[in-house]
């Protein structure tokens, strides 16, 4: 009882030990630092979204229609005489969540996969990485959409396409990382003592592969949030009225040498949030796998 | 060696037929019966009648019938009709493809060029000014969307300024005589210079908008592996010998960092081949993107499965070079199957 009460402080101090040295090393890098505090604006936006916007997003005027940017209207109105300040506001959410669930769903399954594969080895390694050969024989983006084309369109379903697109590169990393680790000594160990299989994949080896694969996501969410702005642009994502960044830059298209900014303001909330979780990505891998720092 | 790349086109088959089958089971169970919808059997169109517009098309028949029926058509060469156009898809195909893969493939080069260029300047310079810059602007190439990047030099070159064009791939006035397919090549051949100038004015566009996350990633990999090399102990000893800098890094370390940046090569162009959907769409290019795009959304199932097919069998032989390439340009591979087999 005592030696595992010691183990669990020791572990303990360690994590406080480490969070705090990951901080440090974020904070330090400047970069990183601006785009910890532009995406706590994001954030803020995504949960305060509604009550920030100046005007109902999805309300249309006909007297309002293609306005310039004014002191009523900062960005301007669309084709619809739609707000387009409260409708990129509006979208926040949805994007960042798209990008957020997207990594989700192919962490899971990437973990799953990868794990099983890289453990067991033989057939059913075959298997599972003949069927990540397969999701990669595809450019992803050609893949969601026809992902997407299988599924129907809508928001929901460009999240499951992209999320099954972006499954191998998690698959990759972790059936990379179990087969290096599997031969330790610590999983002999477990083996030993009669841990099953889920404890030392899952509770043994996991935990000493995770910062890779933290690394991998944040940079993951940034790339789930461009493919599902791409979607959104060719008008296979989110649908009318929702307000979704890729479709509103998609939408603008029609008018963009009449107005351009409908088209410049979308564009630019995309490539800020993008940028602010690469940014992080780099300082995060920085602080949490140092051996990769050079790319 | 011989056996690796045996291996490797053995690899390549089983991933070709694995997802063309997939996308083929997957398009015939989970999409709405195809007699129903537009160029299917007609609006008005009784169940008997649509029953026979499937058995015309074996739509009927078992699907590993199906999926072996139209892998035999795929071999003589026959991708099937469009329901929508009803227009011959090889054919299609054979006037699109090549004018995806010379986006492509211009894309590739000018992308790879100034992305190592960019990569060995930033690394001979490590955590000077130079270096930041690149590895800033890098990060920004990354993070920019291509279709807005796209749309924006659209409003500015073709809207405002009114120096390139904005759409379609020669000026409407010239007519081009295809032999090859690839207007490059068509243009010069025919000796019709006035539109290979032409075609040339209306690459530029739709090629920076493709190349522009391209050179970011090339000039990062670049960086990486020519920081590598600079460590290693021979490059070392080849400076303390008093070798000009310049030789070093071309006959040392360039050399030697090559092969993880001839990897991005094939990754980046299957990247492009993707990018191309929206490039194209914008840019009204004829090319495959674009073919599948507008199947996508008029639900024109033999037209996605023909793109996906031959966008795949184009994946998996770039893979199946650059697997070779890098197994040429890198001896220890080779070396580790020969140890392996033994």
């Amino acid at each position: 009882m005592k030696i595992e009460e010691n183990t669990n402080n020791y572990a303990k101090i360690n994590v406080n030990f480490k969070l705090k040295e990951i901080v440090k090393t974020v904070v330090k890098n400047k970069m990183s630092l601006i785009s910890l505090v532009v995406l706590m604006i994001i954030v803020f936006i995504v949960i305060f979204g509604n009550f920030l916007t100046p005007y109902n997003p999805t309300e249309q005027s006909r007297t309002q229609i293609h306005q310039k940017i004014s002191i009523n209207h900062w960005f301007g109105t669309d084709e619809h005489g739609r707000d387009i300040l409260s409708r990129i506001l509006a979208a926040t959410k949805l994007s960042v969540i798209s990008g957020i669930l997207c990594v989700l769903f192919s962490f899971a399954f990437g973990i799953v996969l990868g794990a099983t594969a890289g453990y067991y080895e033989g057939k059913i390694d075959s298997l599972i990485m003949r069927f990540m050969d397969i999701l990669l024989s595809l450019p992803s983006i050609l893949l969601a959409i026809t992902i997407m084309c299988i599924l129907g369109r809508g928001f929901e379903k460009a999240i499951l396409a992209i999320g099954i697109v972006n499954i191998p590169d998690y698959a990759m990393i972790v059936r990379g990382s179990i087969l290096s680790e599997k031969q330790s000594d610590y999983v002999q160990a477990s083996r030993v003592i009669g841990a099953k299989d889920s404890y030392i994949i899952f509770k043994s080896i996991l935990p000493n592969v995770i910062s890779s694969l933290i690394v991998r996501a944040t940079l993951g969410i940034s790339d789930a949030i461009l493919s599902a702005a791409a979607i959104g642009f060719l008008g296979l994502g989110a649908q009318p009225p929702v307000a979704e960044w890729g479709d509103m830059l998609g939408r603008s298209r029609s008018y963009m040498f009449i107005y351009p900014h409908e088209a410049f303001f979308p564009g630019v909330a995309i490539f800020i949030t993008v940028l602010a979780f690469n940014f992080l990505g780099d300082g995060l891998r920085d602080a949490l796998d140092p051996k990769s720092r050079e790319i | 060696m011989v056996k690796y790349i045996l291996q490797r086109i053995l690899l390549a088959i089983i991933v070709l037929l694995g997802s063309c089958f997939l996308v083929f089971v997957l398009l015939r169970v989970f999409t709405p019966d195809p007699s129903v919808g537009e160029g299917g059997a007609g609006k008005y169109a009784t169940s008997e009648q649509r029953k026979a517009w499937r058995d015309a098309r074996g739509l009927n028949e078992p699907l590993i019938i199906q999926f072996t029926d139209y892998i035999k058509k795929v071999v003589t060469g026959d991708l099937g009709k469009s329901y929508k156009t009803r227009a011959n898809i090889a054919k299609e195909m054979s006037d699109r493809l090549p004018v995806t893969i010379e986006l492509a493939l211009f894309s590739l080069i000018l992308s790879s060029v100034f992305g190592m260029l960019i990569g060995v300047a930033a690394a001979t310079k490590k955590d000077a000014f130079t270096d930041r810059i690149c590895m800033f602007f890098s990060s920004i190439g990354m993070s920019l969307p291509t279709f807005w990047f796209a749309i924006l030099l659209v409003d500015f070159f073709a809207g405002r300024f009114h120096i390139l064009p904005s759409g379609d791939i020669v000026d409407s006035c010239y007519t081009v005589e295809k032999t090859t397919g690839f207007y490059f090549a068509d243009t010069l051949i025919s000796q019709n210079y006035k539109a290979f100038l032409s075609f040339l004015r209306h690459l530029i566009l739709p090629t920076i908008s493709l190349m522009l996350s391209s050179v970011a990633v090339f000039s990062r990999i670049t960086r990486s592996s020519v920081l590598d090399v600079l460590k290693k102990d021979y490059v070392k000893t080849a400076k303390s010998k008093g070798i000009n800098e310049s030789k070093v890094l071309i006959h040392h370390v360039l050399k030697n960092a090559l092969p993880p940046v001839v990897t991005v090569i094939g990754l980046q162009f299957v990247t492009f081949l993707g990018g191309a959907v929206l490039i194209e769409s914008i840019f009204s290019w004829p090319g495959i993107g674009k073919y599948l795009l507008d199947a996508t959304l008029n639900s024109d199932f033999p037209v996605i499965q023909a793109t996906v097919f031959m966008v795949t069998i184009l994946t998996v032989f770039t893979n199946l070079i650059m697997d070779i390439m890098y197994a040429i340009l890198d001896p220890r591979i080779r070396f580790c199957r020969k140890e392996a087999n033994r």
